[in-house]
């Protein structure tokens, strides 16, 4: 044992003598010790280009995503450069009611170029919020700032200074900074009723500059639904219309062709929900108004089917519908999709079936965008459980009918929910969302290749 | 009474050792004297018959004895017996050329007197640290603001060693020993970032945080070239160099994201079991590494310290599967908001070992 002890103890000398006594080693082995303690930060390191992503963004408060556009602008005196603009509103607290709008510029890898919370200075009204966004674009095409529609929860001395709803118009340049915001009560826009609340839900940019304005009026005589055209320069109505009679959920989207202007939603009267398509000439003022499913809406053993309308694009002339199918109020069960022409005429209608029915307030169909091949790709949203205590994001890509092609599903362990979706310039996809981090939400932006992959 | 006859016993038996100690030692004497006369052709006899008593310390002395009087005698394939039986005795046998006569130098260098080849197991710690290519991210203000800290894993394998030219002329070549070996190592590393998202209204405030510790255990398989230092059999020091390659056998993650309020009160935590991450990597990964050791023979075994760098050559995750779409790992993007770097890892090795030698001493060559 003395022998083995020994030994040990020249076994370590040696090493000593080694390691520790020429001079290259004393120099070399504390540069080693440091590189074994060395951490690597990621600062300095550069950012890949993924041509797939997923990214959440938030502020510490909840964000809710609202819309998203595609972009191109130069950002300062930069060559112009591609990308997103997101409109989300974020809630002024933890547990507030009230919120602000936020912008997110990204670029088309994703990454955040600026955000802006607006309106900026804060205003008294304690909430403002943002459904519709257009891009104010100058004759070469390219984005000169952008301009969005909302509501503005403000306290009205002519309704006995109680909280009121009114039209919020916001413009902002191409980095986000304020250029313009005007807010318009029920009265100021040609509703005739003291106590109306309306907010803004859609525009586009008219050809003559100024806006077409669609809006959601509650408390009104007049109708359920406003559309109007903003003086681009002071923000001020140039004329107005009211629509319908019951109570209108609408999509925050506006469709121009010629002299007509498109928009649509969900129509509640009583219990039974049905899409809605409505177009009204500019000039004239004559209206079209479509219900969708055309006799469909009684069906299955006399049970009522309501359809709901989340989202509408173009496809050639015509347009494509989605929204959600529910047998009893408040549970969707299935996917609706619907076609129609340029005519107004429904052509195709298809539903899809989701794992389990899901609970209000997560519609299954979100958004639907026409794809470069032809077909659709639909966004919805789908529970993982019975009780809805967890939703995945599902994209469905069909053909031109609607006939399913692939479909399939992203998402965490917490509730995600779907909002909007985009085709990408090369051919992916974009998906905008509202996720859930650490139980509190957060704007969602994903892109996939056009297969509906994410590497 | 009993304890008389167990006593008588004990030194009956002590007795006998005493007398085949002192029997062999005597012997060796003997013999050595009668050498020393020139008897030569007594000395067989005598050593063959007593052989059976000799420890094995005695054996090698007379084995050499043996070895010189057949030399001498004249009989070399007895010689070359009683020289082989000599080597099977004592593995490690140099001949002190000041002492031995030049036939027996001779004949000894006509054997195969180095190890065939070792083989043995090899042990130790390990530290990795992921040198970052490209950052990707899932939280908008994550980037740059992570680091990457190196933390202890193990490793633990079967190592082989060949001199690969032993008997070169070329004092370079001759020292160059193949040293394949295979170790099932452990590598962990942790990501800690304190500002994966940012306050809206206080400028720059944290407002969530991410912990995460990367575990990943490979197969690893590397061709080692090693180069000794010194020609020696007792104390070898030695450096390394060679390829290896990587095989993915598991990875996973132990991950938290907390979200701070600005006043320090937490709204929220994602955390729950290891979230597997094998998919999101490659499955074979090439390296290459270099090496100082030292090995010290304890008796009939080498003891070896060594210390080691290896560098991955190419990045270990997969780019078209770094979200694990699919599969477990998508975990990590959706539920906890993190996703791997390009990075290649770089390790400090730390092994100690035993390798033990097998000899065949065999004649290769004819005087």
């Amino acid at each position: 044992m003395t022998g083995l002890y020994s030994r040990v103890i020249i076994v370590l000398r040696k090493a000593k003598e080694l390691f520790f006594k020429r001079q290259p080693m004393k120099k070399i082995l504390p540069g080693l010790f440091l590189l074994i303690c060395i951490s690597c930060n990621e600062s300095g390191v550069k950012l890949a280009k993924p041509s797939t992503f997923v990214h959440y963004f938030n502020g510490g408060t909840p964000d809710f995503s609202q819309a998203i556009i595609k972009t191109k602008s130069a950002l300062g005196s930069g060559t112009p450069v591609g990308g997103y603009l997101i409109l989300a509103n974020s809630q002024t607290a933890l547990t507030s009611t009230y919120y602000r709008i936020k912008l997110i510029r990204v670029d088309e890898y994703g990454n955040e170029q600026w955000q802006s919370l607006l309106p900026v200075p804060q205003k008294d009204a304690p909430s403002y919020r943002g459904f519709g966004i257009t891009p104010i674009t100058d004759n070469s095409g390219l984005d000169i700032g952008y301009f969005m529609v909302g509501e503005e929860i403000y306290v009205d001395p002519a309704n006995n200074n109680t909280r009121t709803q009114g039209l919020l118009m916001i413009q902002v340049d191409t980095k986000g900074v304020l250029v313009k915001t005007a807010t318009l009560a029920a009265t100021d826009i040609g509703v005739n009723d003291v106590g109306a609340q309306i907010s803004g839900v859609g525009v586009t940019q008219a050809k003559n500059g100024n806006f077409y304005v669609l809006g959601e009026l509650q408390g009104s005589v007049a109708g359920d639904m406003l559309l109007a055209e903003i003086d681009a320069n002071n923000l001020t109505k140039v004329w107005s219309r009211t629509f319908g009679a019951a109570a209108t959920t609408l999509v925050n989207k506006v469709f121009t062709y010629g002299d007509s202007i498109y928009w649509g939603g969900t129509r509640t009267a009583g219990t039974s929900q049905e899409m809605r398509w409505i177009s009204t000439q500019i000039n004239s003022g004559s209206k079209s108004d479509n219900p969708y499913p055309s006799g469909q809406a009684y069906s299955l053993s006399n049970q009522p089917i309501n359809y709901t309308c989340s989202d509408i694009c173009k496809y050639g002339f015509g347009y494509g519908f989605v929204g959600s199918y529910s047998l009893s109020p408040g549970v969707f069960s299935r996917i609706a999709f619907f076609r129609v022409n340029e005519s107004g005429q429904q052509v195709d209608s298809v539903s899809y079936a989701l794992p389990y029915p899901q609970q209000a307030p997560y519609q299954a169909g979100n958004s639907i965008c026409s794809t470069n091949d032809g077909g659709f790709l639909i966004l919805g949203t789908a529970a993982t459980d019975i009780s809805t205590s967890d939703t995945n994001y599902i994209l469905i890509k069909t053909d031109a009918h609607g006939t399913q092609q692939w479909r399939k599903d992203y998402g965490g362990k917490f509730i995600d929910v779907g909002v909007k979706v985009l085709q990408a310039d090369d051919g992916g996809f974009i998906i905008l969302g509202t996720t859930t981090l650490a139980n509190v939400e957060s704007v969602f932006l994903m892109k996939t290749d056009s297969d509906g992959n994410i590497q | 009474m009993k304890y008389f006859l167990f006593l008588l016993f004990l030194c009956f038996i002590g007795l006998n050792v005493s007398v085949a100690q002192q029997s062999g030692a005597q012997t060796l004497r003997l013999a050595q004297s009668i050498y020393e006369q020139g008897r030569l052709h007594e000395i067989p006899d005598l050593i063959n018959k007593n052989i059976a008593g000799f420890s094995k310390t005695e054996l090698v002395s007379a084995y050499r004895l043996l070895t010189l009087s057949y030399i001498y005698l004249e009989e070399p394939e007895k010689a070359d017996e009683s020289m082989q039986k000599l080597l099977q005795t004592e593995h490690f046998f140099e001949p002190n050329p000041n002492v031995e006569p030049a036939e027996f130098i001779g004949l000894y260098k006509t054997f195969r007197t180095k190890a065939v080849f070792n083989a043995g197991i090899k042990f130790g710690a390990n530290f990795t640290t992921p040198l970052l290519n490209e950052i990707y991210y899932v939280t908008n203000a994550a980037p740059g603001n992570g680091k990457y800290t190196p933390k202890l894993g193990f490793q633990a394998g079967l190592v082989f060693e060949k001199d690969l030219l032993p008997n070169s002329k070329s004092s370079f070549l001759s020292k160059i020993v193949f040293a394949p070996e295979v170790l099932y190592t452990s590598r962990t590393f942790s990501y800690d970032n304190k500002q994966v998202f940012t306050s809206d209204s206080v400028s720059s405030a944290n407002v969530a945080d991410q912990k995460i510790t990367l575990k990943q255990t490979w197969l690893d398989i590397n061709l080692v070239f090693q180069y000794k230092l010194r020609n020696s059999t007792t104390f070898v020091p030695y450096v390394g160099f060679g390829p290896g390659v990587g095989l993915l056998l598991g990875a996973s993650n132990t991950m938290v994201t907390t979200r701070t309020s600005v006043n320090k009160t937490s709204p929220g935590v994602s955390s729950g079991p290891d979230v597997t991450t094998k998919d999101t990597f490659n499955s074979l990964i090439p390296s290459i590494m270099g090496s100082a050791g030292v090995k010290y023979r304890l008796g009939g075994v080498y003891v070896v310290g060594e210390f080691r760098v290896q560098y991955a050559l190419v990045t270990p995750v997969n780019s078209a599967k770094r979200t694990g779409m699919g599969g477990s790992a998508s975990s990590s993007v959706f539920d906890y908001g993190y996703t791997m770097p390009n990075y290649k890892p770089l390790n400090f090795v730390i092994n100690a070992g035993i390798i033990i030698p097998y000899f065949n001493p065999i004649k290769i060559k004819r005087k």
